[in-house]
């Protein structure tokens, strides 16, 4: 099954996304700030990150740069999402290293399309 | 009048007439402020009654701190002239004096003439529209905040609206409970209009107070057009339409923003969709020769229901949908076409439309080739300055955006302000303007090229000593340097080489502190404590050294000022600083090593900076006092 780690403060977002997530096949790891979703990331292994962008202790695009640093988890593909549509969060995402960027609120089949074209080729289980 | 009047000795009676009828106050006095004469007017604008005659100038009307300042100026150029002085009257007003004072003889003494006009009026109509300006300045920032601040609160109750609505679409499918899904559908669709509203009233609102930003780069207009085409294909299907899109030969990359351009494209194709059933929607692009050189247009046609004159005329207002029941009818949020065309307008192109009703409509969005070309002409967008205030200022010159981008992040990172000039007057105008410590300068430029703007800089004694650093695809290093370019860099540009280069020449980012002190021992003492906390310090003796410094170097982070040179006996130091428009938001740290006379205090209070008294330990004082300022500037 394939591993996704869920990164988002706000537990709301956190239920829906997981849980049609879950229903598509994936497997959901959670974590709630970004220092959370760095040691999670390199003691998880997920096989794709998912990265809200303004988190509390440690923001998302900082979050994603440090990922991107460590040789352990740099190949991990992280897909950046953030609720201010602008070009410049954008810009500012794929510059911290994020491979692809969406926007909220989360349009699950183009999220999915996204996702599929980042995960090494098992592709998705449903 | 008697004696002491300007009838005296010589005059005409016709002159002393002009002045005793004259509608501005004409004054003469000695050198200690004694009266020689005054004319009605002059006694009517201070308010004095007939028969009171003070013997002194007006020195109890205007304000200590700003008669000091006065009388320094005179002493300094040997007049004054149109002065605007707030006065006080004998009777408890206050009025606004245009005043000019000039050395003159006066019955065979040296005395002081004074004229002034009432500019009462005038100076409260300024205050007025000054206050208007600064409220509606206001107001609108706070406007931007409150929209930007409430579109993000209403997003994310609303993403937990759309996203439950969704879920409950999907439980429901999976437990055979159809009959919930056409409400759950209408919740979810609600909710998305909604979204559509907020994000649109944002972009407006965002455009208009000018805070959109323009991001430039290549875009392949063929992979745009497709994108466009599946992104709309599920509304176009959904009416029957067929979409077809056709592209010139010739079209390939372009420069602009890809953001604004999808959704300029978006907004027209799904409308045309929108508003034709079982019909055509073509998407043509091809180039042509425009007044401004070559364009690119995108056309999009459509065989839908048209509009007639009245409907085009309004179209692209803001919340002017044909009428209101279309927006029932058809959806949307009657902001689409409004973004649309203040989007192109950014990308320094238009978008226009034909129709007839009945018949379908063509809209033309048309734009220059390189964006970047029109990127000066309007503003806003164009990135002019980053970076602290108080930082080191690099001036970069280059046509290139990209590199703008790309240079002036890396040199951002590293503290440095950076300014952007596209072209080669651009920067010749600029570089006076900002007096960078480093210039970074592109050679393929087109119309003038780096050559021609090194040479430029070079020739003039006052920039000539500023170091440029030449950034080029072509390693001319030898020509370069012997025009007089300090390194020669080859693009790519690597990271830290550029850094380093830029640190080498301009300084640290935190830039240089000037120190101004009478004692040329104790300026080198007080600029050696500085260095220790690692801000680089240059020491001067006295005003000129400081101006002449000014005048050759990069502005300084900081300056430190001994008192008594800053307010100098016969020249006040301060006063020229604070005519020099390139030090303004430079703190000041004065050095005072006695009390302060009240006219002194009061002509410092309207200065930004810091006091400091000489202690026993000058430069530890001074380094506690440098480190709240840097503070209070982070």
């Amino acid at each position: 099954m394939t591993r996704i780690l869920l990164v988002e403060d706000n537990p709301e977002n956190r239920d829906m996304l997981s849980r049609r997530l879950i229903r598509r096949g994936f497997e959901v790891e959670f974590a709630e700030d970004g220092e959370e979703a760095v040691r999670k990331a390199r003691e998880g292994a997920p096989a794709l990150i998912l990265m809200d962008l303004s988190l509390p202790v440690m923001d998302g695009w900082e979050a994603t740069r440090r990922i991107k640093a460590d040789a352990a988890t740099a190949a991990i593909p992280v897909i950046a999402l953030t609720a201010h549509a602008m070009s410049s969060d954008r810009e500012r995402a794929l510059s911290a290293g994020c491979d692809d960027y969406d926007t909220k609120p989360v349009d699950l089949e183009r999220l999915l399309g996204k996702m599929q074209a980042l995960l090494p080729g098992e592709g998705l289980t449903q | 009048m008697s004696a002491d009047t300007a009838g005296g000795n010589g005059a005409s009676k016709e002159a002393h007439r002009l002045l005793e009828s004259a509608p501005i106050s004409v004054v003469i006095v000695t050198d200690d402020g004694r009266y020689l004469y005054r004319n009605p007017a002059h006694n009517e604008m201070y308010g004095y009654k007939p028969g009171e005659l003070p013997r002194r100038s007006s020195e109890m009307w205007v304000d200590p701190a700003e008669r000091v300042r006065l009388l320094k100026l005179f002493h300094q150029t040997g007049e004054l002239r149109n002065v605007e002085v707030q006065h006080h009257t004998a009777d408890d007003r206050t009025f606004w004096g245009l005043m000019t004072w000039q050395r003159v003889e006066y019955n065979g003494e040296p005395a002081l003439a004074g004229w002034m006009y009432d500019i009462t009026a005038r100076k409260e109509a300024e205050a007025a529209i000054e206050e208007a300006r600064a409220l509606a300045e206001q107001a609108n920032q706070t406007k931007s905040e409150f929209l930007a601040n409430m579109s993000h609160e209403l997003r994310t109750p609303l993403n937990a609206i759309i996203g439950y609505a969704q879920i409950l679409q999907e439980d429901a499918e999976d437990a055979g409970q159809d009959v919930m899904l056409p409400d759950l559908k209408k919740i979810e669709s609600a909710g998305k209009h909604l979204l559509g509203l907020i994000n649109d009233i944002l972009d407006l609102s965002k455009i208009e107070a000018g805070r959109m930003e323009v991001y430039l780069e290549p875009v392949s207009v063929p992979a745009l057009v497709d994108e466009v085409k599946t992104l709309t294909a599920p509304l176009a299907s959904s009416n029957g339409n067929r979409v077809e899109v056709s592209i010139d030969p010739g079209v390939a990359s372009i420069q602009t923003d890809v953001t604004k351009l999808k959704q300029s494209l978006l907004n027209l194709v799904s409308n045309a969709c929108k508003f034709t059933k079982d019909g055509r929607v073509g998407l043509d692009v091809r180039l042509q020769d425009g007044a401004e050189g070559r364009e690119i247009v995108f056309e999009v046609a459509d065989s839908g229901i048209g509009m007639t004159p009245q409907q085009q005329a309004k179209l692209f207002q803001a919340f002017s949908q044909a009428d209101s029941s279309t927006t029932r009818k058809f959806g949307g949020t009657g902001l689409g076409l409004a973004i649309t065309k203040r989007l192109c307008n950014l990308l320094g192109g238009d978008v226009k439309v034909t129709s007839e009703e009945g018949k379908g409509s063509r809209f033309t969005i048309t734009l220059p080739l390189r964006a970047a070309e029109v990127w000066n002409s309007f503003e806003g967008p164009a990135p002019e300055v980053s970076g602290p205030e108080q930082a080191a200022t690099i001036l970069l010159i280059d046509d290139d955006p990209q590199v703008h981008d790309l240079l002036g992040q890396m040199l951002g990172r590293e503290g440095y302000r950076v300014e952007h000039a596209t072209s080669g007057p651009d920067a010749l105008t600029m570089v006076q303007k900002v007096r960078p410590a480093a210039i970074l300068l592109d050679i393929m430029m087109p119309q003038v090229d780096g050559w021609t703007v090194l040479s430029a800089l070079k020739r003039d004694p006052n920039l000539a000593a500023i170091p440029v650093i030449i950034v080029s695809m072509l390693d001319e290093r030898p020509l370069g340097l012997s025009l007089g370019a300090a390194e020669f860099l080859t693009k790519p540009i690597d990271r830290s080489r550029l850094v380093e280069t830029v640190r080498a020449h301009a300084g640290p980012a935190t830039g240089v502190v000037l120190v101004v002190d009478g004692d040329a021992a104790q300026a080198a003492q007080i600029a050696q404590a500085i260095a220790e906390t690692g801000r680089s310090a240059e020491a001067v003796s006295n005003s000129r050294a400081a101006l002449e410094w000014l005048r050759k170097h990069a502005r300084p982070s900081l300056l430190v000022l001994d008192l008594d040179v800053a307010l100098g006996e016969d020249f006040s130091l301060l006063d020229a600083l604070r005519a020099d428009e390139n030090l303004k938001g430079v703190h000041r740290i004065l050095l005072a090593d006695r009390e302060l006379t009240p006219a002194e205090l009061g002509y410092l209070s309207g200065l930004s900076g810091t006091l400091v008294s000489k202690g026993e330990d000058v430069a530890a004082a001074l380094v506690a006092a440098m480190g709240d300022q840097s503070g209070a500037a982070a």
